[in-house]
């Protein structure tokens, strides 16, 4: 027992590492790039006197090094619980709380708001189309796979593994062009694009993003379920179980698809992860208010610190799939924890 | 084992397909620029643009028709496959390698217990998983400065292996998990043997499958690298690249969407086969046997339904307006539904600097004083204001009935108020300096005086600003929205953020606010102006592309569109029944080549002339409709500025003679001489302006001029163009940010604005009369005068050529034929004080986007048609 807690909290160990370890990694990397970011902020056309005024309010007159101990400091600290609606302390302008721990990961000087607050606005949108893109993925593709591998070699197989190259290969913009066009532009059936507020609305507007999402996801489910259960089908228990008077169809789910499901669930939990940290050109295409939009502005602006929360947005999504990942593991295929 | 697959493999039907297909498309690669017409790099600017101005299809010149630029698509698909094929393929292979090495090593030392090779393995993963592909590939991009094929290997390979290195491992872990590896183990194999003997050959299918899915993906990264200014460098075509140029022409020249998706689908199936056929030879023989048995052209009928897709989409084209209004006398109420394709950031009139800020700047904040419609500056909040015979001081009277959208009333002491707090020392305006005439004001900038000395409250209702020299642009400084009264509760200075909500004095108050997303704006009730504005509301969409723009604005959501996509706009251009609705003006910009006068071989006047005469920017207008070839440096549209005959011509001829008096004669017959270095051209990356200068180029290296773009990011960019000795020609752009010749020359081509480090003249053009020049044009009240300045001004620039003026952009603007009231505003970009909205005629075109469900019950083909 004592065996099991220590690994848990060493994953645990780890997983705080390597976020600690890229978020610190973002933060000088930003840096470090070219491009003044108060420049950027004020226009090609502000004079180099206005731009010197601006760095000084904004504060890039200091060290990095100084910067980066202060961001650390306010990360987590103690204060005062916040009440909504009351106007905040100055020194917590910037803040979350939970309780009496403050979250703060300072002011986006671009979108000129509270970073946490516009997280708490984008990343529940980000989470929402990468769970409804994933279930386009995985529905679309293991019934895909699992009907091509049912009959190998069949016109079926030839033409659904093609389908799915193809899906694989067609980039987001064009798939998801086509599908504004068609859809919202020709039919009229869904909303062109936007988020919608009421939930009858909201469920036509994740539609078309989601689609394009999945269908260019689903085609890397279908090969490798293809590839597993063709392999699995020719294993002797499963030949054991037709013999002994299985459906074929049962043969596929039943003893099939567990062991498909390993990799294709590894594959699923990472690619939530990084769907968290935003699909950009997805989002884009369709005005999808997420954290894609958000990332990839903040390191075209050289926004520091928003660039900074959201890789640790994206690490935290990232580690928590792997973990995920793990446990999923050990709980399918208990062979390969056993003898601990 | 190993050998006996890969002969399984080959004996199938799969591998059959596959290797033709593969075998095709590298005779494509091989042949096809032996055969190929063209050069995949020249325009042929002989050819006319269709009545959409879309580029013109197949012939039997051009036999997959031309791109964007009037380029050969077949010769530049073949001389892209080699390139993208080539990056694929090796990318491919780097990636599968180091992430097999890694899943297998890690998955291996997972089983056997060996914690901490696999954690570390794992978390190297994991780091390199969380890490924005961006942030890594701008910083590579960075370190590597130049991109070339061999970098865009480099980077593809190894961003992208972490993925099948978790892959494989998850994979690994299963196979060690199993029986015969166990055996293995405790019959004493070591781990190499399990590993290779074993391990590998169980691992291998997923491997190639992993592969094989990443070849095409690595095909389309290298177009996403394109973008970020980090692909092959342009004008060299690949695959990715001519996919991303040809997103545009979507809906008017699908062929040029076509070709390299096609190339990209056989190369993907392909290669896919392949792939299926090894990893079936690597599971149990018995596999083959039906897979032999299949007899169906799966691919073929693929690759033709794809093309029929693409090319059989109906032509598009914009069904007529609805809904004429003849209705003649302004109607009160309505909400007026706008868009724009930018993110709005921040409204604070103090702050704000782009264009779509301005323009609501127009509709939230009244000046002092604005434009009227015939271009001259008249009173807005100021009933009246004189100038003192001096030119040194302005007095205003202020109306009395003006009310802020708080409800309280202003006051002289407001105007001035808010004049200091955009020159606060602690508001980070990027105006603030224009305003250093004011007398005292650059003491109150630096901290050194509590209030601008030059300010003077005269009455309740009158004040005086007192400027240290005659200025005559200072009236036009005070129509910015820098200089815009705020209500009382804005505060005495803007801290970075969040700055207050903008509240002000203009005909329309800011209700909501969605960041990104919808802003709403509504009438304000106690505005000067007794019956204005017209409408209710505005609601202004942010962060809408134009695609998505024209098709709201067919359906009726939208009123207003403008800036459509050169290619949207031209669908509204081609429809005659639209011809009312539309207007095309030249915005106050400048475009031009920047030669930097002091670096070689631009610091030889005899070169700058020779590029000036060797540019022709009137093939510009053939690649785009909205695009006007300039040549001079003060736009047409600005007041005062008479254009009379040419100042500068294209002339081949001329421009060898240049090359030749500076000591660099170059002989086109044969090519031989010219300049000996190869000139970097500094642009900011997948923008028009890299497109032009992939036209300069061509047109340079008819001279002698051999030019290598050198493409980055917006913030390299600036940051590369204003640093001394540092970037040698480039796009150089300015804006009007007030509508006088003296805002184009003395920001950009004086010689006070050179700096180390921040300099806005970017030729570090240094001439003692054309700074003499400005001055006295500083100074001059008399317009006649200075009109003849700034005349003196362009022959300088023409002469010494720091400047290359190419192009001005056209603005498209249309509206629905129920917006009334709406004229485009010589000076002032999309003005909507004075509109309304026919609402009778409006609910007519509602019907329109109303009868969208329905129409899914017609044949696609008319469902647009016939409405």
């Amino acid at each position: 027992m004592t065996n099991v807690m220590w690994r848990v909290f060493r994953r645990f160990a780890w997983a705080f590492v390597v976020v600690f370890g890229v978020t610190t990694l973002s933060f000088f990397l930003i840096h470090v790039l070219p491009g003044d970011p108060v420049r950027l902020l004020l226009g090609p056309q502000a004079s180099a006197k206005d731009v010197a005024r601006a760095r000084d309010v904004y504060g890039f007159n200091e060290p990095v090094r100084v910067r980066y101990v202060r961001y650390l400091q306010r990360l987590l600290h103690v204060g005062e619980s916040i009440v909504p609606d009351k106007p905040r302390d100055a020194n917590h302008k910037t803040c979350k709380s939970f309780g009496r721990i403050h979250v703060d990961l300072g002011m986006s000087f671009v979108y000129r708001r509270p970073i946490v607050d516009l997280i708490a606005d984008k990343l529940p949108k980000s989470i929402e189309l990468a769970l409804a893109s994933l279930a386009v993925a995985l529905a679309l593709g293991l019934t895909l796979g699992v009907s091509t591998a049912a009959r190998r070699g069949g016109a079926w197989d030839e033409l659904g593994a093609g389908v799915a190259l193809l899906g694989v290969s067609a980039p987001t913009f064009i798939t998801g062009l086509a599908l504004q066009y068609l859809f919202a532009h020709r039919l009229g059936v869904l909303p062109y694009d936007g988020y919608g507020k009421t939930s009858a609305e909201f469920f036509l507007s994740i539609a078309l993003p989601a689609l394009t999402l999945g269908i260019h996801g689903s085609a890397i489910y279908a090969r490798l379920v293809r590839a597993e259960l063709g392999a699995t089908l020719e294993k002797d228990y499963v030949r054991v179980a037709r013999a002994k008077g299985a459906s074929r169809l049962r043969a596929l789910l039943v003893h099939g698809l567990r062991t498909a499901l390993i990799p294709v669930a590894t594959l699923a939990v990472l690619d939530v992860g990084a769907l968290v940290g935003g699909a950009v050109v997805t989002e884009r295409l369709f005005r999808w208010p997420g954290m894609g939009q958000v990332a990839v502005q903040a390191i075209i602006d050289r926004d520091g610190q928003l660039v900074t929360a959201t890789v640790l947005i994206a690490a935290l999504a990232i580690v928590t799939a792997t973990l995920v990942v793990d446990v999923f593991v050990a709980a399918l295929d208990p062979r390969q924890t056993r003898s601990n | 084992m190993l050998s006996r697959a890969v002969r399984t493999a080959l004996r199938s039907r799969a591998a059959t397909i596959g290797f033709s297909l593969v075998l095709f498309v590298f005779l494509f690669a091989s042949l096809g620029p032996l055969v190929a017409r063209h050069a995949p790099n020249a325009n042929d600017f002989s050819l006319a643009r269709e009545a959409t101005g879309a580029p013109p299809g197949p012939s039997w010149q051009h036999w997959l028709g031309v791109d964007a630029l009037h380029r050969d698509v077949f010769a530049r698909l073949a001389f892209g496959a080699r390139t993208s094929l080539g990056i694929a393929f090796i990318a491919t292979l780097i990636a599968t390698f180091i992430g097999t090495i890694f899943g297998v090593t890690a998955g291996y030392a997972a089983s056997a217990r060996i914690g901490s090779v696999d954690v570390t393995l794992s978390r190297v993963v994991d780091v390199l998983l969380a890490l924005p592909f961006l942030l890594v590939i701008t910083a590579i991009g960075a370190a590597l400065g130049h991109a070339t094929p061999f970098t865009v290997l480099c980077v593809l390979g190894l961003s992208g292996w972490a993925g099948i290195a978790r892959v494989v491992r998850a994979k690994t872990i299963q196979v060690c998990a199993l029986d015969f590896v166990t055996a293995a183990r405790a019959s004493g194999g070591n781990a190499s043997w399990i590993i290779t003997r074993h391990v590998l050959p169980n691992v291998a299918g997923i491997i190639v499958v992993m592969a094989t899915t990443s070849i095409g993906q690595m095909v389309l990264a290298e177009a996403v690298l394109g973008y970020l200014s980090l692909g092959v460098p342009p004008p060299d075509p690949s695959w990715g690249r001519m996919l991303h140029e040809a997103e545009p022409f979507f809906a008017t020249r699908p062929g040029l969407v076509a070709a390299p998706s096609i190339a990209i689908l056989i190369t993907v199936l392909g290669f896919g086969r392949l792939g299926d056929a090894l990893r079936d030879a690597f599971e149990d023989d018995t596999q083959h046997a039906h897979s032999q048995s299949a007899r169906f052209p799966a691919d073929l009928l693929l690759v033709a339904a794809a093309l029929l897709l693409l090319l059989g989409l109906p032509k598009q084209r914009v069904a007529p307006p609805i809904g004429a209004s003849s209705s003649t006398s302004p109607q009160q109420g309505g909400t007026l539904h706008v868009a724009t394709h930018v993110n709005i950031r921040t409204l604070d009139p103090a702050l704000a600097s782009d264009e779509s800020a301005t323009i609501l700047g127009d509709l939230l904040f009244a000046k002092l004083v604005t434009w009227n419609d015939d271009g001259q500056i008249v009173g807005d909040l100021a009933q009246s204001f004189h100038t003192s015979p001096d030119g040194l001081t302005y007095t205003f009277t202020l109306r009395s009935n003006v009310v802020f959208h708080d409800g309280t009333k202003l006051q002289a002491a407001d105007v001035l108020r808010s004049l200091e707090r955009t020159l606060h020392p602690k508001t980070p305006s990027p105006g603030a300096s224009r305003y250093e005439v004011i007398r005292g004001a650059k003491e109150f900038s630096s901290g050194k005086t509590p209030h601008i000395a030059g300010l003077r409250v005269l009455t309740e209702e009158v004040f005086a600003i007192e400027l240290e020299r005659p200025d005559p642009t200072f009236l036009a400084l005070l129509t910015l929205d820098f200089a815009a009264p705020v209500c009382p509760s804005s505060g005495t200075f803007v801290e970075g953020s969040p700055p207050p909500k903008p509240c002000g004095a203009g005909p329309f108050r800011l209700a909501s606010w969605e960041p990104d997303g919808l802003i709403r704006l509504e009438r304000h009730d106690g505005y000067f102006i007794p019956g204005q504005p017209h409408l209710d509301a505005i609601e202004w969409l942010t962060n809408e592309r134009t695609t998505a723009q024209r098709y709201k604005f067919e359906r009726g959501v939208l009123d207003y569109v403008r800036s459509l996509g050169t290619q949207d706009a031209g669908l509204f251009r081609a429809n005659p029944a639209w011809e009312k609705q539309w207007t095309s003006s030249t915005a106050l910009v400048t475009n031009a080549v920047f030669l930097n006068t002091e670096l070689p071989p631009f610091d030889n006047r005899a070169v700058r002339r020779a590029v000036a005469l060797a540019l022709d920017p009137h093939v510009l207008e053939l690649i785009r409709v909205d695009v006007r070839a300039i040549d001079r440096i003060v736009p047409r549209g600005i007041p005062g500025v008479k254009t009379t005959s040419k100042l500068r011509e294209h002339n081949l001829e001329a421009a060898l003679e240049q090359m030749r008096l500076a000591g660099y004669p170059y002989d086109p017959a044969t090519g031989r001489g010219g300049y000996p270095h190869v000139i970097d051209y500094v642009a900011p990356g997948d923008t028009f302006e890299q497109q032009t200068a992939e036209v300069w180029m061509q047109q340079l290296a008819k001279i002698g001029l051999r030019i290598r773009l050198d493409l980055m990011s917006q913030a390299s960019y600036l940051a590369r163009i204003s640093k001394r000795r540092s970037a040698a020609m480039g796009w150089a752009g300015w804006k009007a940010d007030y509508p006088d010749a003296s805002n184009f020359f003395e920001p950009t081509l004086s010689s006070r604005a050179i700096d180390d480090e921040h300099s806005q003249n970017y030729a570090f053009f240094k001439n003692e009369e054309l700074d003499q020049l400005l001055d006295d044009a500083a100074r001059e009240m008399q317009s006649d005068r200075r009109a003849q300045h700034f005349a003196r001004a362009e022959e300088i620039i023409r002469d010494e050529a720091p400047w290359v003026p190419t192009h001005s952009p056209l603005l498209f603007e249309l509206w629905q034929p129920y917006l009334r009231g709406y004229v485009p505003h010589p000076i002032l970009p999309q003005r909507f004080r004075h509109v309304w909205i026919d609402e009778q005629a409006r609910h007519l075109s509602e019907k329109r986007s109303a009868l969208g469900p329905a129409s899914v019950l017609l044949p696609l083909g008319f469902a647009g048609d016939s409405l």
